[in-house]
């Protein structure tokens, strides 16, 4: 796909939303690649569901413009924007079958008849319902009817599909499945998946392109290993994955970091970094190490006290305390654990390094605080879950 | 299971508690129905007197030109109101369906408000605003349109019927418009479909049983109407409902008269019947599926 001539699925210019005096969309830009499968990922509340409907045509926007497909598309209604939506609850026509679900926009369009059955049951393959062509929607699980939904909004082969928050309803099994599944559909037919939700392993999960919101803003696009690898923000830092955060200082020569209290720590501090001013590190708990302060000398590591530990099946997550009161996060795989970790006891004395590369340095801010600052609880990844 | 006893005293308790009600229902609808049954089988004498005995002679007579010609006149006023109040009822309640869940029990309030009213001062009610001092005419004649006034006319009556019969068409409608998923609409467009299309696939569809509710509401008493075709309609056309009360009070034959209520009873028995098998043909399709799955279409 040549990018650089063809236009953006969809483009929103300096886009914002007010409900009265409460301004939920802040105003933004944003570009959307044809073909691309992109989240936009946020916690509830942020502005996302907006976001979406000013696309779909549902909300007139406060200002700012949406182009689709290079055209502008501010005047167009909702039924004549070649975008189709998968709505939460699925939104299926509870008196029609699967297969009149499905083939609601071909004869709406007045599609011929002969192509209209091509087209639906090829698009009951793509989903894998072809046998479930006469059953109504109220015969269907949940599973099933999200893929009714998905086959119909696929059919009239729009140029964006977008789907909002599509697998909350479904349980965390099936969940994951489809999570793939939405993936190798999106790949088969081609068109450009624009999917909204709070779920940062969904978002993860499936998209070439991340735009995580908070409070109405758009805080970072990026890919998902760049989203986690390198958040923009505290708050992407915290809000994609688990992350500990440190306050400190850049020190005199620009090239470390101090944290008061703690003394210098590695942090890959970028040159554009002023000695001197306050910073954030953020430091994932999987990329810290941690040993026991035992009779060996005492080697460069930050010093803390183990607290807690929790089993997570899939990994051991250690919260720590620092001399400074403050707590972070470890975590380890379980089948990595050594039996040397495994041997500390809760109460004692540990050590704890990491690699400058694992901490990010970001700015200080205050501006974004909806994430309270990387407490033990978010950290503990999944636990909830 | 447990305790054999106490349903079975409660059972008792609960026929003790029905008997007000059957009382009631005996009393004030199966005697006079039994009663108006047997008189349209009584031989009349030539003054109106009822003489009782047995004779078929009550129905023939009503085979008479100028009794079919306004039951006919009866059924097909009834099928208009019906129809048309279905119509306007649509309209408004789909209009109270879409409104924020707030503002919506204060329209349905609205709705009920006139209908609390004496349906006698209702009527002449109508008779004060389309009367030749009434606000309409007025208007009209601000206008430079040369009117008289509407009352009697065919017209006045319509309109009377439709303002009487219109709450009882809005909140079946209503009903079922209000367990239609919002969001059912906005798929509608986003696919596609425009205003017409989003009613005629979606949203008539999915009322259709406050819609046949509706039709049977209001052409099953339109039937019976008697006050405004006289009231409003100068008693030129009269409804069945006329005619009956004419054969009771004015010639003074209750056995004809009593023949007439049976017809129309059985016509509305009729139109009851049918619209239920509507329904019920509409339900079961709709819950079974084309018989894939008998389970659920069970559960009816």
């Amino acid at each position: 796909m040549n990018e650089t001539t063809e236009p953006p699925a969809v483009k929103l210019t300096g886009l914002t939303k007010s409900f009265g005096a409460n301004r939920v969309v802040q105003p933004l830009d944003l570009e959307i690649r044809q073909g691309e499968f992109f989240s936009i990922l946020g916690p509830s509340g942020c502005g996302k569901t907006t976001l979406m409907r000013m696309i779909t045509g549902f909300e007139t926007p406060t200002g700012g413009s949406v182009e689709l497909d290079g055209k502008n598309v501010d005047a167009v209604s909702t039924k004549s924007r070649d975008l189709n939506m998968l709505f939460q609850s699925y939104a299926l026509f509870p008196h029609l079958s699967v297969y009149e679900n499905v083939a609601f926009e071909l004869r709406v369009r007045r599609t011929a008849k002969r192509e209209i059955d091509t087209r639906v049951r090829e698009a009951l393959e793509l989903v894998r319902l072809g046998a479930f062509a006469e059953r109504k929607p109220a015969e269907l699980s949940g599973g099933q009817r999200q893929r009714v939904a998905l086959a119909r909004a696929v059919v009239g082969r729009p140029a964006v599909v977008l789907l909002d928050e599509p697998l909350g309803a479904l349980d965390q099994k099936l969940r994951k499945e489809m999570q793939f599944e939405l993936k190798r559909m999106q790949r088969e037919v081609g068109i450009t998946f624009i999917y909204v939700t709070h779920d940062q392993e969904e978002a993860l999960t499936m998209s070439d392109r991340i735009a995580v919101m908070s409070e109405g803003r758009v805080l970072q696009v990026a890919s998902p290993t760049e989203i986690y690898d390198e958040p923009a923000s505290r708050f992407v830092a915290t809000f994609i994955g688990s992350c500990n955060i440190l306050d400190g200082v850049v020190d005199a020569e620009g090239r470390g970091v101090v944290v008061p209290g703690v003394g210098a720590v590695p942090a890959l501090v970028p040159a554009t970094a002023v000695p001197g001013s306050g910073v954030a590190l953020a430091i994932r708990p999987e990329r810290v190490s941690m040993r026991a302060l035992g009779a060996a000398a005492p080697a460069d590591g930050v010093r803390a006290t183990l607290v807690e530990r929790a089993f997570l099946g899939d990994e051991w997550t250690f919260h720590v305390r620092l001399e400074t009161g403050a707590v972070m996060t470890v975590s380890v795989p379980s089948g990595e654990i050594a039996a040397e970790l495994g041997a500390i006891a809760d109460g004692a004395d540990v050590l704890l390094s990491w690699s400058a590369a694992a901490a990010r340095v970001l700015p200080a801010e205050a501006a974004v605080t909806a994430a309270s600052p990387a407490s033990a609880t978010s950290a503990l990844k999944g636990a909830a879950a | 299971m447990v305790d054999v006893n106490t349903p079975r005293t409660s059972r008792a308790a609960g026929y003790l508690m029905l008997l007000p009600a059957v009382a009631v229902i005996t009393l004030l609808v199966i005697v006079p129905m039994v009663v108006i049954a047997r008189d349209s089988f009584a031989v009349s004498d030539p003054l109106g007197g009822n003489l009782g005995g047995f004779t078929l002679d009550n129905y023939a007579k009503l085979l008479d030109p100028v009794y079919a010609k306004t039951l006919g006149y009866s059924l097909g006023m009834a099928a208009l109101n019906a129809a048309v109040c279905t119509v306007v009822g649509y309209i408004v309640a789909y209009y109270i369906a879409t409104r924020p869940a707030k503002t919506q029990p204060v329209l349905l309030v609205l709705v009920i408000i006139p209908f609390l009213t004496d349906f006698l001062v209702r009527t002449f009610a109508w008779i004060t605003l389309l009367g030749s001092g009434g606000p309409f005419i007025s208007l009209l004649r601000l206008l430079g349109v040369e009117a008289q006034s509407l009352v009697p006319s065919q017209l006045a009556v319509t309109l009377s019927l439709l303002y009487a019969f219109l709450p009882v068409a809005v909140f079946p409608i209503y009903a079922s418009m209000r367990s239609i998923d919002p969001s059912l609409k906005e798929a509608a467009a986003d696919l596609g479909a425009g205003w017409w299309q989003t009613h005629a696939r979606i949203f008539v569809p999915l009322s259709a049983s406050g819609l046949a509710s509706s039709v049977m509401l209001t052409f099953v008493p339109t039937l019976g109407v008697f006050v405004i075709p006289v009231l409003l309609g100068g008693g030129k056309d009269p409804l069945v409902g006329n005619l009956i009360v004419t054969l009771f009070t004015e010639f003074r034959n209750e056995p004809l008269g009593a023949a007439l209520s049976m017809v129309v009873l059985v016509l509305m028995l009729l139109s009851v019947a049918a619209a239920g098998l509507i329904l019920r043909a509409r339900s079961g399709s709709a819950r079974a599926g084309r018989s894939r799955s008998p389970k659920k279409a069970s559960a009816v």
